[in-house]
């Protein structure tokens, strides 16, 4: 159930409890037409209202409470779902060939993750994809995480390319790609170190330790301490 | 407001759920001549006949009702901040606001001679952020904001209110 289904059902109740509650409230004051105050709150006439449908009127009360029941359900069930519309239904693809009757089932969640996974990148650090509608022009509706520091500009064309392969591969033109950006809540970092490491620097030592080349053992020693550059990793974060 | 909105639905379906089972369940009691479940239905029925309409119980109910449901109206209808803001990257692309407004603040947050700042975004990129630093920063805080805010290509109609607190010497 939307945000907003939720924001119409609960003015309407607030509707219903103020009419209800102003009307109680001149009944108590006498001054709603046809209704004295004197009177008490089940009344002869609501009895007798009760009475004239004798054979069924308590049948009546466990169907409405069997309504009631599915409602509850119902609404319960409604707010573990937020979209409004159905998602993407799965792919089925079909033909002839000479000899060979084919089908072809393609699951739509496999190919909304595999969009999902090809719009994360660096600057893209999470996507999250939900497709609604019917093929071939369903509607896409993308959240973006983002990394520090990346201006949403940066972004833009990969998700338009992301998009045109994806609509390459399956045959689907999204009719809408609406994309909400989530900018990371961490600062970017202005130290790099770039595979240098900084005590290569503070010693002097020409030696350089490459932290992102697989061959490199990290175990040169660095001079005048007789530690490797993991111990001295270590020292340092103490 | 969304949250609890969704929360009070919730309770309201489960609320519903137990109401029509017991409804169900004590007209089928009464169907079979059975005593009730769990509603003492004699009791209730002795108690409805005896009080009126002007008693002090009726009154109470229906201020409780009505305080509750204007309380429900005004929250409802009062406007709410939204949860995305849109950008001019292009057509159909928005921002979170809690994501803008955190973006905001630790932009001012890094300023130099800035010890605290807050921020909120409203509809149209109606910006306000609140900082406690120097009074010197106040140029630095803008230009931090200008582009943090255009890093998030944010549309020219923009509209930013700062407000700079003096940071507090405790001598």
């Amino acid at each position: 159930m939307s945000d907003a289904a939720n924001r119409v059902l609960w003015t309407l109740i607030g509707v219903l409890l103020l009419a209800v509650g102003i009307a109680i409230g001149l009944m108590h004051f006498g001054r709603m037409p046809g209704v004295s105050s004197d009177s008490v709150l089940l009344s002869d006439d609501l009895l007798d209202l009760w009475h004239r449908g004798d054979d069924w009127n308590v049948a009546v009360l466990v169907a409405v409470g069997a309504v009631v029941t599915v409602l509850g359900l119902w609404l319960f069930g409604r707010q573990f779902r937020r979209r409004s519309g159905p998602g993407l239904a799965n792919l089925l693809s079909r033909g002839d060939d000479d000899e060979v009757r084919w089908r072809t089932h393609v699951k739509s969640g496999a190919l909304v993750r595999a969009l999902e996974r090809d719009l994360v990148d660096k600057r893209i650090v999470g996507a999250h994809v939900v497709m609604t509608g019917r093929p071939p022009r369903p509607d896409a509706w993308v959240r973006l995480d983002l990394a520090p520091g990346v201006a949403l500009s940066d972004v833009n064309e990969r998700v338009r390319r992301s998009v045109e392969r994806f609509s390459t591969t399956t045959g689907l033109q999204p009719a809408t790609v609406e994309v909400t950006v989530r900018p990371s809540r961490r600062t970017a970092s202005r130290v790099r170190l770039a595979g240098r490491h900084p005590f290569v620097d503070a010693f002097g030592a020409e030696s350089v330790v490459d932290d992102h080349d697989p061959g490199s053992d990290g175990a040169a020693a660095f001079p005048g301490t007789g530690l490797d550059d993991s111990q001295m990793l270590g020292r340092q974060r103490q | 407001m969304r949250a609890f909105n969704r929360l009070a639905s919730l309770v309201l379906g489960l609320l519903l759920v137990a109401g029509g089972v017991l409804l169900a369940a004590e007209a089928i009691m009464v169907l079979l001549n059975r005593p009730p479940v769990l509603v003492p239905l004699s009791s209730w029925y002795d108690w409805l006949r005896s009080v009126t309409l002007n008693g002090a119980v009726v009154l109470a109910v229906a201020v409780v009702l009505a305080v509750l449901g204007l309380v429900l109206l005004v929250a409802q209808l009062r406007p709410w901040r939204p949860v995305r803001v849109p950008v001019t990257v292009d057509d159909n692309w928005y921002v979170q606001r809690r994501g803008a407004e955190h973006g905001l603040v630790r932009a001012v947050d890094d300023v130099p001679g800035v010890t605290g700042a807050k921020a909120k975004v409203g509809k149209r990129w109606r910006c306000r952020v609140w900082a406690t630093g120097d009074a010197d920063s106040r140029a630095d805080v803008d230009a931090a904001i200008d582009e943090e805010l255009n890093r998030m290509s944010v549309p020219d109609g923009r509209r930013v209110r700062v407000k700079m607190a003096r940071l507090r010497r405790v001598t």
